[in-house]
């Protein structure tokens, strides 16, 4: 092929253009360290570097909140450890408290430690950690405990129930707190406040009055109880004659009482309200019955409605002379809404449940109100079904329910101190059992923060190596050979000046020759 | 035998073509550096002498002869328009490069990872309000540099409206360059005229550095170019110019009729590669940053809309954008009827304008027994299993030992106590009396549809709702999964990235690019359900990258707790974990913009790596075409000696034919 004047310098320059981009490019390599800075240098290692570099980043910050938590953790280890170290001086203060007789001093010095003491764990149960309250639930900003003098433990919990989670790499949460009741004072049993007996309405509501109890924690079932109420005639009573009488027979459901009452011969023409009266004032005479019962006119029927003193439902069921009819002749059920009764019923549904039965689940009657209790933890939640009564069992909402082993730490020293004042001993040994369950109870704790720790350290340095593993994986995307870049660098250099040299030196052509 | 004068006569003849010719040679040396010059040589031959005459009459040019190939040429041409188009093609990528940074501060990637650490952080502490700021902080920045992409992107398609202009100005003028020169080309007498080849040359050269074009050879010795759309842009002197209309979307480039000719326009030139670029790839590239963006803000903000502020307050959304979705008004749950709604509610939408589809989902609704309760006996018991769409949710419940004799009203009534002490089951279902049969519905809340299954303690007892059923699917969620559920079914809107959301109880209906849509409610059994979209919109495209920034919202109001707890992390754990979920186009957020950095940087390595290969292909064919017709110094230089001797070969003759003329003359004397 013919080689002309044009085309020899075209090519020289392509090649010094060549050698001079990749003569820039190795320069630049060589310089910054890195073979990848722009996607079009390596398409798949540029895609590479952001999804790499998006992995370190994301499993750094899960490594940077995990050693946040560990730091929140540690500082819970060292607080739990105080509170451990004032319980067991307050068993030993309690100990000593049995021991003494008579010396009002010793006893006074006593109870003013105690006092330090229950003030110092306030102090540690109140902890905080980089401005997060450490035992106050998921609700890191609220104090967890207030001083509260009207309450059995001489503190309100205002934390929250619920722990507080953690995002771990693996996209699960895990539970890194407990609430601060649930180590300082779960409540042993729950009483219920304003049991109300249902009274409203026209008729019996059917399906009757219930209250329902759905347990979780270490027990997880559901009991609905039924619940008898009041009675109203499904139709007014007749017109009475002159000398007809009206009896009504009580059965109690124990059996115990099986009484019946008859009204005073009836003048005829009574009206509801009148037959109530006359049946009232038989029941008054019944001393069994008495202020048991009451009988009303409730639109133009009869409505039997049974007291609370009585404490256990009865059946019913009702005569008359010559053809009055009182509306009471089906007979029917009454009573069921008293706190006896009440407990009761739902003692017949835990009976009908093996796991509550097991758990110890029990429901009592105490000065009106229910009291529930168990073996083990569990939180209830109550719903009452008044059916448009107005009863209220007072259980209702969620309620959190220690164990036999569980302990109200706040309670049994705050009741300490308390008997210590009024110098009542009885109770001191029910209070050092408390005050061992507690100790108990912030050993469980610490076994659950030090498993937690345990976990987070494990997962920290899990991400450790992952992150060495992640930065070769990025250097291998971004980072220039430097031995190669060098190389290159030294090549094409040499190249381009051999073009230029090339470029540089001036061919004679025969032209010269001629001249 | 000619005599002395003759012979003179020939001999000053060929001098002055051996003249001629030593001038043909100057001018080849002359124009060895003249790009598009091709080499002349003269043809000598010797002169006929007339009929009878034996005697030569020496030597003459019969033609100077231009060595060009046409084929040659055109083949020049195209490597160069092919070379063009790469080149100009790469540079534009190398712009748009900088906009997809991998690492840094402006990066995408980086400020998302940084949006979703932020809120991690705030997981692990949300009651402390610098994170809370930190989130708001690092939300501005995400919003920033999406709106800096959107920018740089919007910014380099505007320079190149201008660009295109000054390229058809200059096609233009090449043109007019070109009808001027071409009429010059004959000499008249069958001849070329070499220079005004060489001028056309050159003119091509630069025209085919801009567009595609071909060159037809007419008969009558004109030239006819015609664009590779056909359109003619010169006939012999008259040019047929281009022209350029400028859009929002897109430019066309106008045949001399005004007729669109950018489609047909080649990979060829830098017009071909402005136009790709402005009217593909950079609007592509928009596309997809806007894709980014409006994701990621749409689910951020349904997620955040799910929990709530410090203070207890609903939800907040913390990204603000121009919306670009449909709401309905007015959606109601079908209720309505003594029966179960056969055949089931449905929905049927037909999209069309940016994509074409139509998609048909059907709803469970509330679900009414087909027989009355009977046969309740004192102690018996109704059990029924609820279990939820997503299987996340199996509950049992059991009535409490019944009286007997209870009808639908009662039974409905121990169903629902039992139901509301069931923490999962809780507000979701209710069953109510309807004309003496057990109906079960499903709240809004539920947000998913359940299937049940039903039994009794005893065989003579039953409910009418022993065979089972399903329940659900009237609320905004509901509809919304199932209409997405169907838009999966067909690619082309899955591609256009068609979705449904429920927001504050209503149907959204959105996608990435613009659509029209019809929606039509099928209630055959008149349930009263309404999904509050029935009707035509449009809908879809919105301008998210542009127009993203963080809400007017303060730290208290990031939703990082729920209702139960607004100070909790519930809600930023959820947040959080959207970083890692595949929630665009089957990919994680960051994942999407690896892909996008990976589409941008081989289609920039490709353009320049075929760049490179047309530019070799390019000097192949300049140096094959001047293999032929380039000027070759020593070869002039040779041809020059050549004429030379021959010129003072013929002075010598005419000095020998002197010398004998002034001997004869002497005789004379």
């Amino acid at each position: 092929m013919r080689t002309t004047f044009l085309s020899q310098g075209r090519d020289l320059l392509l090649q010094l253009q060549i050698t001079q981009q990749r003569r820039a490019e190795a320069g630049l390599q060589v310089a910054s360290g890195l073979r990848v800075t722009k996607p079009s240098d390596s398409p798949h290692d540029a895609a590479g570097v952001v999804r790499t570099r998006s992995e370190i980043a994301r499993l750094s910050q899960f490594r940077d909140n995990l050693q946040s938590a560990q730091a929140e953790l540690q500082a819970v280890d060292g607080s739990l450890a105080s509170a451990g170290d004032a319980v067991n001086r307050a068993l030993t203060l309690a100990s000593q408290a049995t021991s003494i007789v008579g010396d009002e001093t010793t006893r006074t010095q006593i109870r003013n430690d105690l006092e330090g003491i229950f003030r110092g764990l306030l102090l540690v149960a109140n902890t905080s950690h980089a401005d997060r309250f450490l035992f106050s639930g998921d609700t890191t900003d609220t104090r967890p405990f207030q001083t509260d003098e009207n309450s059995l433990n001489g503190v309100a919990y205002e934390g929250s129930q619920t722990s507080r989670q953690i995002l771990f790499p693996d996209g699960q949460p895990g539970q890194i707190s407990l609430p601060g009741d649930a180590i300082f004072a779960r409540p042993d049993q729950f009483e219920g406040v304003g049991r109300t007996p249902g009274l409203s309405g026209s008729i019996a509501p059917l399906p009757p009055a219930a209250v329902g109890v759905a347990f979780s924690g270490d027990v997880e079932a559901v009991i609905s109880a039924d619940l008898d109420g009041y009675f109203v005639a499904p139709a007014g009573p007749g017109v009475a004659l002159g000398g007809e009488t009206i009896s009504v027979t009580f059965i109690g459901s124990g059996g115990l009482i099986n009484t019946s009452i008859t009204t005073a011969p009836l003048g005829g023409g009574e009206s509801v309200a009148d037959i109530a009266v006359a049946l009232n004032t038989a029941l008054a005479a019944d001393p069994q019955l008495a202020a048991g019962f009451t009988f009303s006119d409730e639109g133009g029927s009869l409505k039997l409605v049974q007291s609370d003193s009585l404490g256990t439902g009865f059946t019913f069921s009702s005569s008359a002379t010559g053809g009055l009819t009182s509306g009471l002749e089906a007979g029917g059920r009454t009573g069921g809404q008293s706190a006896t009764e009440i407990a009761a019923a739902l003692n017949a549904q835990v009976a009908l449940n093996s796991e509550l039965t097991t758990a110890g689940i029990t429901f009592t009657a105490v000065e009106g109100e229910i009291q529930v209790d168990g073996a083990v933890n569990f939180k209830f939640t109550a719903i009452d079904f008044d059916r448009g009564t107005g009863f209220t069992s007072g259980l209702a909402g969620t309620h959190l329910v220690g164990g036999n082993s569980s302990a109200n730490i706040f309670g049994s020293l705050h009741q300490l101190i308390e008997d210590l004042k009024t110098d009542d001993l009885s109770r001191i040994d029910h209070h050092i059992q408390g005050l061992r369950q507690g100790v108990g109870q912030i050993g469980a704790a610490q076994g659950f923060y030090g498993s937690t720790l345990r976990q987070i350290d494990a997962t920290i340095r899990g991400l450790n190596e992952l992150d060495v593993v992640n930065q070769q994986r990025l250097s291998g995307h971004r980072d220039a050979d430097l031995v190669e870049a060098i190389g290159q660098l030294t090549l094409s250099s040499t190249a381009e000046q051999f073009t230029l040299q090339v470029l540089a030196r001036q061919q004679p052509t025969l032209l010269d020759l001629l001249a | 035998m000619g005599n002395l004068s003759s012979i003179m006569g020939s001999a000053t003849r060929s001098l002055a073509t051996f003249s001629d010719a030593l001038g043909v040679i100057q001018n080849n040396i002359a124009n060895a550096a003249t790009p598009g010059y091709a080499r002349q040589r003269p043809s000598l031959a010797p002169i006929i002498s007339p009929q009878g005459s034996r005697q030569g009459l020496g030597v003459e040019i019969t033609q100077i002869q231009t060595l060009r190939d046409r084929l040659l040429e055109s083949q020049v041409f195209f490597a160069n328009q092919s070379r063009s188009f790469f080149d100009k093609t790469a540079q534009l990528l190398a712009q748009v490069e900088p906009t997809f940074r991998l690492v840094g501060q402006n990066s995408i990637g980086e400020s998302i990872d940084g949006f979703f650490g932020s809120i991690s952080a705030l997981s692990v502490a949300p009651e402390d309000f610098n994170l809370r700021s930190a989130v708001i902080n690092s939300a501005d920045s995400l919003a920033g540099v999406f709106r800096q992409a959107n920018s740089d992107l919007s910014r380099q398609r505007t320079n190149l409206d201008t660009e295109v202009t000054s390229i058809v100005s200059n096609i233009n003028r090449l043109l007019s360059d070109a009808a001027s020169l071409a009429p010059k080309r004959n000499t008249g007498d069958g001849g070329v005229n070499s220079s005004v080849e060489t001028r056309l040359t050159q003119v091509f050269t630069e025209l085919s550095t801009l567009t595609g074009f071909s060159i037809l050879n007419q008969r009558d010795g004109t030239l006819s170019i015609v664009s590779d759309s056909g359109a003619p842009l010169v006939v012999g002197d008259k040019v047929f110019p281009l022209s350029v209309t400028l859009g929002s979307n897109e430019i066309r480039i106008l045949d001399f009729k005004g007729n669109d000719i950018t489609a047909d326009l080649t990979a060829s030139g830098s017009l071909g590669a402005i136009v790709e670029a402005r009217n593909q790839t950079i609007p592509g590239l928009l596309a997809e940053i806007d894709r980014l963006a409006k994701g990621v803000a749409d689910h951020v903000n349904e997620q955040f809309l799910r929990g709530a502020t410090a203070t207890g307050g609903p939800g907040k959304a913390i990204f603000d954008y121009a919306t670009s979705y449909v709401e309905g008004v007015g959606r109601t749950a079908g209720a309505s009827g003594a029966a179960t709604p056969a055949p089931a509610v449905s929905i049927d939408v037909t999209f069309s304008g940016g994509v074409t589809g139509s998609i048909s989902a059907s709803l469970d609704s509330f679900f009414v027994a087909a027989a009355p309760p009977a046969g309740t006996a004192a102690g018996d018991t109704l059990s029924v299993t609820f279990t939820s769409a997503d299987g996340t949710i199996e509950r049992t419940i059991t009535t409490s030992p019944l009286l007997g004799g209870e009808n639908a009203a009662a039974l409905a009534t121990r169903l629902n106590d039992q139901i509301a002490l069931d923490p999962e089951l809780a507000g979701l279902i209710s069953v109510s009396d309807s004309g003496g049969s057990l109906k079960a519905v499903l709240s809004d809340q539920a947000g998913q549809g359940f299937s049940f299954t039903a039994s009794t303690s005893s065989g003579a007892f039953t409910s009418g709702l022993e065979a089972g059923g399903s329940l659900g699917g009237h609320s905004a969620e509901e509809i919304a999964a199932a209409l997405n559920a169907e838009v999966l079914g067909d690619p082309a809107l899955v591609a256009a990235g068609i979705r449904f959301s429920a927001a504050q109880g209503e149907v959204r209906i959105d996608g990435d690019a613009g659509f029209d849509f019809t929606l039509t409610d099928n209630d055959p059994a008149a349930s009263g359900f309404l999904s509050g979209l029935a009707g035509s919109g449009s809908a879809g495209g919105a301008p998210a990258a542009s127009t993203i920034q963080v809400a007017n919202i303060g730290p208290a109001d990031v939703s990082s707790g729920s209702l139960a707890t607004p100070l909790g992390n519930e809600n930023a754990l959820a947040v959080a974990a959207l970083a890692n979920a595949d929630l665009i186009n089957g990919l994680r957020f960051t994942d999407f913009y690896a892909n996008l950095v990976s589409e941008v940087g081989g289609a920039a390595a490709a353009a320049s790596a075929e760049f490179e290969t047309q530019q070799h292909v390019f000097g192949a064919a300049q140096a094959i075409r001047d293999s032929y017709s380039g000027v070759d110094v020593n070869e002039e230089a040779v041809q020059l000696l050549q004429f030379e001797r021959a010129y003072s070969a013929m002075l010598r003759v005419i000095q020998v034919v002197d010398g004998l003329s002034t001997e004869v003359l002497g005789l004379i004397r």
